[in-house]
């Protein structure tokens, strides 16, 4: 750690080897993509060692901010660990961005009308569209909720998709995540940690913001509040302290202004 | 006490409530699933929205989006084998060392055969799990996953990433740009689970 290396300038594309898949920041071999130029200058200027640096210090602000996850086996209780962070940011071209928007909301407007139909009428079964017995036979479908109508028939009110891309860089969308996707607490810590290591490199891009998250969560809630209550009181019920996800869920109700509620404590 | 309308819940459907459900729950509250059916209390998400993340019931999502929209897909799904259809299932287990084969309820990259990195004996315990329940499992095609550049321990090279947008259906839906990226540190992983290995970056949607 405390050896002192000469400052070498720090090279993205030196010996960097594109291989044979889609790369994300390179068209070939020491060619950036054209959104990814702004980046790559600003990474050229800088050397090895004030690259490094910044990261220990985004790596140490994470651990003081007590942002870890637990992971389970069946051999140990339970190991913290930082959530890993890469210094070096993913960058999307808004058009790129605008078309995932379109398919998305497609995507879930759709699943959402799929849930109130089997949950009520079940036509798609009916119509022949989805064989009966992969319905009742899943494991996640529940008899409880025949000819429950949920506010605004809205049954998944927050999801995660998760999106690869192929060789030829085609999106896929690999799974969608209905019951409870996590993350959304690393999506904003990491922003906040790059905003503190390249304060400058925002407005100059044009980087789209996302600390609205929170804000846009709470609306989402209240918008679906039993009979238009105006004012509901919203909160974030938790399986507790031992959940690996119990850090976003302390980290959401905050940046929310909710109270954390855990079974048994309350009602 | 103030009356509560709104529940975000991180709780699975299991032990949201000992009464209906799982009976050993010490995490959940007695009775939620009555005054949620009455219609006093609202649940994000609603309970019983995990069957349309049930895996084989993914390969239905094109179809859904024609059913229900009229339209064309805009984004598109992976290929899925269904193992519970006859010549699927035949295709998934003559071909177990090309394909991914997943359980369908289970997430975090476990209970998952990655039939190019499997050894034989892996190979053949899926191909009698698959045999013994088929309702249960599907395979995909290994997709070359693109990379990201990534500079961990003093070297750059490139890792697997995909993206996890979080999108929220009220009145509205609403996406924040970008989402989480998620990157397989560990060299020639697919697997950019947190709990296995992965990383994240931050994802910068910019004006060009």
């Amino acid at each position: 750690m405390s050896v002192k290396r000469p400052s070498k300038p720090f090279s993205l594309a030196n010996g960097y080897e594109v291989g044979a898949f889609f790369d994300e920041m390179f068209e070939k071999n020491g060619v950036p993509r054209k959104h990814y130029r702004v980046l790559y200058d600003r990474l050229s200027e800088l050397t090895e060692e004030s690259f490094e640096d910044r990261r220990r210090r985004a790596d140490i602000s994470f651990l003081y901010q007590g942002i870890t996850f637990t992971v389970y086996s069946q051999k140990d209780e339970g190991i913290e660990r930082i959530f890993p962070f890469d210094l070096i940011p993913r960058v999307i071209p808004y058009p790129e961005w605008d078309y995932l928007e379109r398919g998305l909301t497609q995507r879930v407007t759709a699943l959402n009308l799929f849930l109130n139909d089997i949950y009520h009428e079940q036509r798609i079964i009916r119509d022949k569209i989805i064989p009966a017995e992969l319905i009742f036979g899943a494991k996640h479908f529940r008899r409880e909720m025949i000819g429950v109508h949920p506010p605004k028939k809205v049954y998944a009110h927050i999801i995660g998709s998760d999106l690869v891309r192929d060789d030829k860089g085609e999106y896929y969308v690999l799974e969608d995540n209905l019951r409870s996707p996590s993350g959304v607490s690393y999506m904003l810590e990491n922003r906040q940690a790059m905003k503190r290591t390249f304060p400058n490199l925002f407005q100059r891009y044009g980087v789209r913001s996302i600390e609205h998250y929170p804000q846009e969560l709470l609306a989402t809630l209240r918008s679906v509040a039993p009979h238009d209550n105006p004012d509901p009181n919203v909160v974030l019920l938790t399986p507790g302290i031992f959940n690996s996800a119990y850090f976003e869920h302390t980290f959401l109700a905050r940046q929310m202004g909710i109270e954390i509620v855990e079974g048994g404590t309350w009602w | 006490m103030k009356p509560v309308d709104v529940i975000y819940r991180r709780i699975d459907d299991d032990f949201l409530d000992p009464l209906a459900f799982n009976p050993d729950t010490m995490l959940g509250v007695a009775g939620l699933l009555n005054a949620y059916r009455a219609g006093n209390v609202a649940l994000a998400n609603a309970i019983g929205t995990g069957v349309a993340d049930d895996k084989a019931v993914y390969a239905f999502v094109p179809d859904i989006i024609r059913y229900y929209l009229n339209e064309e897909p805009v984004l598109k799904n992976v290929p899925t084998y269904l193992a519970m259809r006859d010549r699927d299932r035949d295709y998934i287990i003559d071909n177990l060392d090309k394909l991914v084969v997943k359980s369908v309820n289970e997430s975090g990259g476990y209970g998952m055969l990655v039939g190019t990195q499997s050894t034989k004996e892996e190979r053949e315990k899926f191909r009698d799990l698959v045999r013994a329940n088929p309702r249960n499992f599907i395979a995909q095609p290994t997709l070359k996953l693109s990379r990201h550049p990534t500079y961990q321990d003093g070297e750059m090279y490139g890792c697997h990433v995909d993206l996890r947008p979080y999108i929220l259906c009220g009145e509205k839906i609403k996406i924040v740009p970008g989402g989480l990226t998620r990157v397989a540190l560990r060299k020639g992983s697919l697997v950019v689970n947190s709990s296995q290995g992965g990383g994240s970056k931050d994802t910068w949607v910019v004006n060009q």
